[in-house]
């Protein structure tokens, strides 16, 4: 631990941020899920994903200089992980192409492969009051995706980009789809080709299956999948069409 | 300016994904946007690379810019009522039933100390407290002076100190 001049901190300080480091430890696959999605958003090819596909999270994150911290599930992931290092980073080329994502076991190297869902679905916390629905507007939703984002795309939008879908999520789980219309089609209005665009339309298709235009719905997923044949939002935007059968 | 190859990135996305999401955790963001905050962690450290002094640590680096998509995170969400977390089932946890509880409980004290903390202060803590991260690098880190860092230190520790031994 390095310095500790301004003030102690009591002595269960460190028990209670080793507790805690394997309480919000990441659940099993979701290094890999977000690796997937940052290697969308970049557009980066296997030089990243393979790479780091054999790899385990180890990575000391708990209590600096508390040597067991953020440890837990973490023993015995090196020797284990880097035997099977080579066939995992072949595999995960030939899964990726299947969408399907491979996430190597930390603890005893054994691979497990993870279905990449809509993380949103199954994630989103559970809403406090649900408004009323209100009544399918005739509202021109924003156009489908051009082509990929440029490769330089401004550092500082990102955050805003990330407030107009979270919003918009946000809207669609509370039935308040007039709102979540409007931040969709001002993301499309400011971002059109954004670092965001992809997610912006999985929305879009939800939106409009809960709105009740179906067949709208179907057409721009199946444009969505003509241009993004390897998107990570096709699973959560086929998931939405399944569950509208 | 991007990172200089996809096999550098690629490492530091491995041995860094697990400190950023656990900073992400302990600055209040939950577990169901977490994911989405890792990912804009990553994808503004990409881009942000060009601005990145390699003299220093990586670590410090990175956990500033997850303070400030986490303060963006808070800012979109401070008007919402907050939504009681679903407590995470561990179906594989081999642990007996009561290092369960007690670990879980340690879990939900030490969040109950830190949610005294303004963001700020937490930010500092967190990352000299809990990740060992020296202050001149989170002063690097968050762009503030270093006596900056030390009293929010010393502001926020006095706080965790007294949560902690139950007083108001």
């Amino acid at each position: 631990m390095s310095e500790r001049l301004p003030g102690e901190l009591p002595d269960e300080w460190e028990d209670l941020g080793r507790a805690d480091a394997s309480e919000l430890a990441p659940p099993a696959g979701a290094k890999e899920r977000v690796q997937r999605r940052v290697a969308v958003t970049l557009g980066l090819g296997a030089g990243f994903l393979a790479a780091t596909a054999a790899g385990s999270s180890a990575a000391a994150a708990g209590l600096g200089g508390a040597g067991a911290a953020g440890g837990a599930g973490a023993a015995g992931g090196g020797t284990g992980a880097a035997a099977t290092g080579l066939a995992g980073a072949l595999l995960v080329k030939k899964l990726l192409v299947m969408g399907v994502v491979a996430a190597v076991g930390v603890g005893g190297g054994t691979a497990a492969y993870l279905e990449v869902r809509s993380e949103r679905a199954r994630s989103r916390a559970p809403v406090v009051t649900p408004p009323p629905a209100p009544a399918p507007v005739a509202r021109p939703v924003a156009p489908p995706v051009p082509e990929p984002a440029p490769a330089e795309a401004p550092v500082d939008t990102l955050g805003e980009e990330r407030g107009l879908l979270d919003g918009a999520r946000q809207d669609i789980a509370r039935g308040k789809l007039p709102e979540a219309g409007a931040l969709l089609d001002r993301h499309a209005a400011e971002f059109p080709s954004g670092q965001l665009a992809e997610e912006r339309e999985a929305l879009v298709i939800r939106l409009l299956l809960r709105e009740g235009r179906e067949r709208e719905a179907r057409s721009r997923a199946q444009r969505f999948r003509q241009l993004h044949p390897r998107s990570i939002q096709l699973p959560g935007i086929d998931d939405a069409l399944r569950e509208r059968r | 300016m991007g990172f200089p190859d996809d096999t550098a990135f690629a490492a530091a996305y491995d041995t860094e994904f697990e400190a950023v999401w656990l900073y992400l955790r302990r600055l209040g963001v939950p577990e169901a946007d977490v994911e989405d905050a890792v990912h804009d962690v990553f994808v503004v450290a990409h881009r942000r690379y060009g601005t990145y002094d390699r003299a220093r640590p990586l670590r410090p680096w990175l956990l500033g810019i997850a303070f400030r998509i986490a303060a963006q995170w808070r800012r979109r969400h401070r008007l919402e009522v907050p939504v009681a977390q679903p407590e995470r089932e561990f179906p594989d946890d081999a642990r007996a039933p009561d290092e369960v509880v007690a670990s879980r409980q340690a879990s939900r004290r030490l969040h109950a100390a830190l949610a005294r903390l303004d963001i700020d202060q937490r930010a500092v803590v967190v990352m000299h407290d809990l990740n060992g991260i020296p202050v001149p690098e989170i002063a690097s880190a968050l762009d503030v002076p270093l006596n900056t860092v030390y009293s929010r230190l010393r502001l926020g520790r006095a706080k965790i100190t007294a949560a902690l031994r139950g007083e108001p």
